[in-house]
């Protein structure tokens, strides 16, 4: 398979047997998505074959996939939110008579499969209005209801909760004993061992390793998505200099949300130099909105914001940043960067003069291109081109200049939503490595997300969102996951 | 009491061309494509009816030659929209302006005159007058007919779902084999017939084609669309709305009691309230305008 002028796939021989759950890994940009995309007939490959049951497959496009077999569920979900759960399941295959539309039968054959796979979806909901989670089990619905034999999951476990993930891991040890093939794509090598039996590794393309699960370990696999000996070292140095002093004041902090109730209510917290704090919630419990509003990018209804003795309420996004706040916001592409701009003109976007890209109205071309070349390199930024347009890179490689110009402002404090979303193993350790040292040398942190190991492996502490409110706080020493998730779904005080 | 049968009769007439034009708004809009070009299916309707009606003296030869023509420019608007990247309002706007011309050229090279086609002779008048059900034409009465006809087709029926998630995310769609192209052409072309048909109804109304003869009405369709949500049943509430106000207009340019350009005026201020956002945010679908990836 040929991606542009670039090989995204090269001579790449990978198997899926019935009531298998096989793992592919491999870092950002290894094929591993291109590799299902192939196998479910969204891309033709331009050399080799897909053979299903043993006998060569012209896939022309994912419906002959589909009928034989082989569902996708894609990492960014292909649902359209405007239909009905019911709608968007039966599209290309409605079930009625001649032209009519029966959404009775849709309905009940949508509500048979949920119960017996044990996915709680309402047929007749609208998908806007559903969370991720749901979202995700209608996507699974869809390709169920297609009597999928191969089931492929493209990064599946990203957005959901603790107990989620379980769920679908149940779910597809089911599938699997019923004699399902499951591909499985993660980032996350513990989920490759929780509930897969065999691992297929990719790097830049190629396969160089298809391991049985029982004769390895995480260190090996990791070595080989990585390909040498270097495990990454984990953090730098961890005792924070000087003295603490509060930075980042939030008090009482409310934010509107789209209907009547508040996104964010009456949430007030303080962030210490030296402190790399964790906010941890299920997708859509006033994260975004929280980090928004500290950010200036979203009105505040009520309730005060200080940085270093500033006080934020009356700034603009501009004097925010002026003023030391660094924001890393959660949709990268529609938020962070310009898509249509080069990587180095997105890095010295929104630099404060002090910084000397510009002089005047003029851009100093040899500043910008000096900053830009010592990203590229010290962020592993693949290809490292800067002049390269940012929709043209990966997601995890956009996130990767979206962190560094974000980190290189130095800034007092760091709100960053979701940081190593996306992110392989090695640029997930580098990105933690560099928000501890920002933590360590005198910064504040701010740090979203919904992978919970990740969150307790690098905060201090952690502050749980649930419902726009601020459910609890807990140390990564003294609670495991279990109470976190808790806290999540609004169970448990801490 | 007969000022209100003539206001009732004259919001039918008016209503006439505006409901079918708006509804055909609807179905290519709902699909994905912007149709500013409603103008020029109703000129083309309008026009093949009276050359057709003249030419053969047939008042169906002549529906059937006005419902021809509209679904040849509608065909000439869906290539462009469906199969290059071209910018819908740009290709509506030309085709606008083109059959505009094209029926000027044509009327002077079949009739020798600028402005308009002979009237009908008196037998097609005589048969125009006696194709009337209960005091109005028979498009008059598909149109009305149309209204639900076009709500239970996206809402109930198979092809009227796929239009509705082509509209919304064409990428979509295909991955689950509905055929994008295919579905933004037929009903593109679903458009050319109902708005063809207004333009019929213009012809036949008066009884010859005259230049310019759709006068706006195909924007005005476009915005019932807006103002309705881009929804059958609230769409044609516009246009009937709108119809009517246009009715009462004329009824005060007869009786001079009052400026009727302000009645006149209320559908663009209302149009214009509307998409400012006061009533209501209007959510167009998501794909509205957006190219298919060939």
């Amino acid at each position: 398979m040929r991606f542009g002028t670039k090989t995204a796939l090269a001579d790449v021989a990978f198997h899926v047997a019935p009531g298998e759950i096989v793992a592919l890994i491999g870092e950002n940009g290894a094929g591993k998505t291109t590799l299902l995309r192939v196998v479910s007939g969204f891309l033709r490959p331009s050399a080799g074959d897909v053979l299903i049951d043993g006998v060569p497959v012209a896939l022309r496009g994912p419906r002959a996939a589909s009928a034989r077999g082989v569902g996708m569920v894609h990492q960014h979900f292909l649902l359209i939110p405007e239909l009905t759960v019911a709608e968007n399941v039966v599209l290309g295959r409605e079930p009625g008579a001649g032209p009519l539309l029966d959404l009775a039968a849709a309905a009940e054959e949508i509500r048979a499969c949920a119960e017996r796979f044990g996915l709680d979806v309402d047929p007749h909901a609208r998908v806007a209005d559903l969370g991720v989670a749901a979202q995700q089990r209608v996507e699974l619905l869809k390709v169920l209801v297609r009597g999928a034999r191969f089931l492929l999951l493209d990064e599946p476990t990203g957005l959901l909760p603790p107990a989620g993930v379980r769920d679908l891991f149940a779910l597809m040890e089911r599938l699997a004993g019923e004699g399902c093939g499951v591909a499985l794509v993660t980032h996350r090598l513990r989920e490759v061992f929780a509930v897969c039996t065999r691992a297929t590794v990719l790097r830049h393309g190629h396969v160089v390793g298809d391991e049985m699960l029982a004769g390895t370990d995480q260190a090996k696999l990791a070595r080989m998505m990585i390909g040498d000996d270097l495990v990454p070292e984990d953090t730098l140095a961890d005792t924070p200099s000087g003295a603490r002093e509060t930075l980042l004041h939030v008090k009482d902090l409310t934010v509107a949300g789209r209907g009547e109730r508040a996104a964010v209510e009456r949430v007030s917290f303080e962030i210490a130099s030296g402190e790399v704090v964790g906010l941890a919630g299920v997708a859509g419990s006033g994260q975004r909105e929280l980090f928004d509003a500290i950010a200036g990018v979203r009105p505040a209804v009520h309730g005060s914001i200080r940085l270093a003795g500033t006080v934020l309420d009356d700034l603009g996004v501009a004097e925010r940043r002026r003023a030391g706040l660094g924001y890393v916001p959660e949709d990268r592409l529609d938020d962070g960067l310009v898509g249509a701009l080069t990587v180095e003109e997105n890095l010295v976007l929104g630099a404060s003069p002090e910084r000397g890209f510009d002089s005047g109205p003029w851009l100093i071309r040899d500043r910008v291109r000096a900053e830009a070349a010592e990203v590229v390199t010290s962020h592993d930024v693949r290809p490292p081109d800067p002049e390269l347009l940012a929709c043209a890179l990966s997601g995890g490689n956009q996130q990767k200049v979206l962190l560094a110009r974000e980190m290189r402002a130095k800034p007092t404090v760091l709100l960053a939503a979701e940081p190593a979303r996306g992110l392989d193993f090695r640029a997930t350790a580098s990105v933690h490595a560099r928000l501890r040292h920002l933590a360590t040398t005198g910064h504040g942190v701010l740090v979203s997300g919904t992978d919970l190991p990740e969150l307790l492996e690098i905060c201090d502490r952690i502050l749980v969102m649930f419902s726009g409110r601020i459910a609890g706080e807990v140390l990564p020493g003294e609670t495991d996951e279990e109470q976190i998730g808790l806290l999540m779904s609004g169970g448990g005080v801490a | 009491m007969s000022l209100l049968l003539d206001v009732v009769n004259g919001t039918l007439r008016e209503a006439t061309p505006l409901l079918l034009a708006t509804l055909g708004g609807v179905l290519s809009e709902r699909s994905g494509v912007i149709n500013l070009a409603l103008e020029s299916y109703l000129l083309a309707g309008a026009f093949g009816a009276a050359v057709g009606a003249l030419t053969t003296g047939s008042l169906v030869l002549g529906a059937a030659l006005g419902l021809i023509a509209a679904l040849l420019v509608a065909l000439v608007h869906a290539v462009i929209c469906t199969r290059t990247r071209a910018d819908h309002v740009v290709a509506g706007v030309a085709l606008n302006l083109l059959v505009d011309a094209a029926t000027i050229a044509a009327l002077v090279s079949i009739y020798h005159t600028k402005g308009a086609s002979p009237p009908f002779g008196d037998g097609l008048m005589e048969r125009l007058a006696s194709a009337k059900l209960l005091g109005h034409a028979p498009a008059t009465w598909l149109a009305l007919l149309a209204v639900p006809t076009v709500a239970f087709l996206l809402a109930r029926t198979k092809p009227g779902l796929r239009l509705r998630a082509v509209g919304e995310n064409p990428a979509c769609a295909e991955s689950l084999g509905v055929s994008a192209l295919r579905v933004r052409t037929l009903a593109v072309l679903g458009a050319g017939l109902l708005t063809g048909l207004g333009g019929v109804y213009l012809a036949f109304d008066v009884g010859s084609f005259s230049k310019h003869m759709a006068s706006e009405r195909g924007y005005l369709a476009l915005a019932c669309v807006v103002v309705g949500k881009w929804r059958p049943w609230t769409a044609a509430a516009a246009a009937l709305s709108f119809a009517l106000l246009i009715a009462i207009a004329n009824q005060l340019q007869i009786e001079g009691w009052f400026p009727d350009e302000i009645p006149r005026m209320l559908p663009y201020v209302v149009t214009l309230v509307v998409l400012s956002g006061v009533v209501g945010r209007a959510r167009p679908p998501a794909a509205l305008g957006r190219p298919l990836a060939n």
